[in-house]
């Protein structure tokens, strides 16, 4: 269940080197608004999604943005009257060509955000990510680590009393079916004699939603109440083992190694150049009060060639392990 | 009108870009950047507190029953028990646990689903409902306002995860993306808040129960100070 737990890799980058290009990566999309770049950028991060392997996860991905980006599309022209090139839908009723524009081009950095982000959950994995958390915040790791060993024995025992649910409904343990089902609803009765809950009651549609409530809360209460009284025993235990008497040490450990200082200086030279770039508006195309776009202006620039070198490294590094190993 | 004629006489730089947009870009750093620095305040916080075990360990486990109650019952659509349970917390634990519980309920969770600049204010958002549901602890006993309570934090906790959306709409701050989300967003939101009030008002007085069996098994020093105030 949990992304990426297995990496092989014969070039490993730092995870905190990671973060600052994915960080990095993520501003640049959106501070970026031209169609040129923001075209590159999505076709370089699709090149390094399926160099990475993702496309089962891709449709899920279209299901969320689709409708935002068809939305987005729409509405911005109907409000945003700014724009000078009009186009009159009726007598009294024009969008704007800028208008339309603009949400195209808002909704490919949306695309490429979360296509950022998809790309990120493949290359760092969450042990990675706690390593960085527990230097700062030890606690707060161990209880992440904790919870996460936690959720698959809740999960088992949530599958438990979910089948023993199942039996007793069916009439299977009638005596003891009985006695229990009063005790569980004890927490109905506390409430059915206030006006605002007999409004509510009398509705039908009203009655099978609380009913399938009154289901999931019945499950979820036991296991609950199961899992609290059970990890009262973790924490005896990890008293009586002498947790905090001395300090713990991370299972896994990272050394910042040449690749990573390659990699670093690579981004530090290209964003300088991008950021010189984008103070002098290039990247930047104005959409209004006035879009003068033409397919011709190739952003023939070396702001623009530091951009696309900027985002070749994980590609570079994806074909290598590739090479390597065929 | 006035907002017309603002953008209208907005200055224009060299490039011919508005001045005002490249101002927004630091803002919005500087807003995420100011929520990161609050919940990792509060964790700090925590941290420095000193914690026994058994707290650490409680927390552990709350917030791997909210994980779960998010991802268990997936199979019935948009229920969502994570809420339920944090607010929960936050009433009867207190303020700092409701949003410990809350904030590491959406980062765990985020392990499973996938991590994104949502993630953040996922954490602020539910953070806030266990922490607000701490404040107003004492008024929980009345059916009327669990559920007010409840319906209002579907919607808040939408609003607060969709400020997410605003990094993706670009330097120039766009009123009609957000109006895009709030549609887009409302059958869920609506969803959300209906179960969170309807779990509230059905199982409150049952969870707190086992809730408080807990904390005097765990916390002995916190109930009985509590109790005091009370």
């Amino acid at each position: 269940m949990l992304k990426g737990t297995i990496k092989m890799e014969l070039t490993r980058i730092h995870p905190a080197v990671y973060i600052l290009y994915y960080f990095i990566m993520i501003v640049l999309a959106f501070i970026l608004r031209d169609p040129y770049f923001l075209l590159s950028f999505l076709i370089l991060i699709l090149v390094l999604i399926s160099l990475q392997g993702i496309s089962s996860e891709l449709k899920q991905i279209m299901k969320l943005f689709l409708p935002l980006s068809i939305l987005i599309i729409i509405i911005n022209p109907l409000i945003q009257k700014k724009g000078v090139h009009r186009i009159y839908l009726m007598k009294n009723f024009f969008i704007t060509y800028e208008a339309i524009a603009f949400g195209i081009l808002t909704s490919l950095a949306l695309l490429i955000v979360i296509l950022i982000f998809s790309s990120y959950n493949k290359s760092v994995t969450y042990q990675e990510m706690l390593y960085i958390f527990s230097k700062k915040l030890p606690i707060i790791s161990m209880i992440i680590v904790m919870s996460l060993r936690f959720i698959p024995l809740i999960n088992s025992r949530v599958g438990e009393v979910k089948k023993l649910n199942h039996l007793k409904a069916n009439g299977i343990e009638t005596k003891l079916d009985n006695n229990n089902q009063d005790k569980l609803e004890e927490f109905d009765t506390n409430i059915s004699d206030t006006k605002f809950l007999k409004k509510i009651n009398s509705s039908k549609k009203f009655q099978s939603i609380i009913k399938e409530a009154k289901i999931i809360g019945k499950i979820m209460g036991i296991t609950v109440s199961w899992s609290l009284e059970e990890s009262m025993f973790t924490a005896k235990s990890m008293k009586a083992r002498g947790y905090k008497s001395y300090k713990r040490t991370s299972y896994l450990s990272y050394d910042i190694s040449l690749t990573d200082i390659i990699f670093l200086v690579l981004i530090f030279i290209t964003v300088s150049i991008i950021v010189l770039g984008i103070i002098q508006g290039y990247g930047l195309t104005d959409i209004y009060p006035s879009l003068d776009f033409a397919l011709s202006d190739l952003p023939l620039n070396i702001y623009y060639f530091a951009f696309i070198i900027f985002l070749l490294p994980l590609i570079y590094l994806e074909i290598r392990e590739r090479m390597l190993w065929h | 009108m006035i907002i017309e004629n603002f953008v209208n006489n907005l200055p224009i730089t060299e490039s011919g870009a508005v001045a005002s947009s490249s101002l927004s870009i630091p803002i919005l750093i500087f807003a995420f950047l100011l929520v990161v620095g609050i919940i990792y305040f509060i964790f700090k916080m925590y941290e420095q507190s000193k914690p026994t075990v058994e707290s650490i360990v409680l927390i552990a486990v709350l917030t791997a029953i909210a994980t779960a109650g998010r991802m268990i019952f997936i199979s019935i659509p948009m229920v969502n028990l994570a809420s339920f349970i944090i607010i929960m917390v936050g009433v009867v634990f207190g303020k700092e646990e409701g949003f410990l519980v809350g904030a590491l309920t959406a980062l765990v969770t985020s392990f499973f689903a996938g991590l994104g600049v949502w993630t953040i204010f996922q954490m602020l958002g539910w953070g806030l409902m266990g922490a607000s549901a701490g404040y107003l602890s004492t008024k929980f006993d009345s059916i009327p306002f669990r559920f007010i309570f409840g319906l209002l934090w579907g919607f808040l906790y939408g609003w607060i995860t969709d400020i997410s959306a605003l990094f993706y709409a670009g330097p120039t701050l766009e009123f009609s993306q957000i109006i895009a989300l709030i549609i887009s967003g409302f059958t869920y939101d609506l969803t959300h808040g209906v179960t969170n009030a309807v779990l509230l008002a059905i199982l409150y007085n049952w969870f707190k129960k086992i809730f408080l069996r807990a904390r005097d098994k765990y916390l002995p020093n916190q109930s009985s100070a509590t109790a005091t105030n009370e």
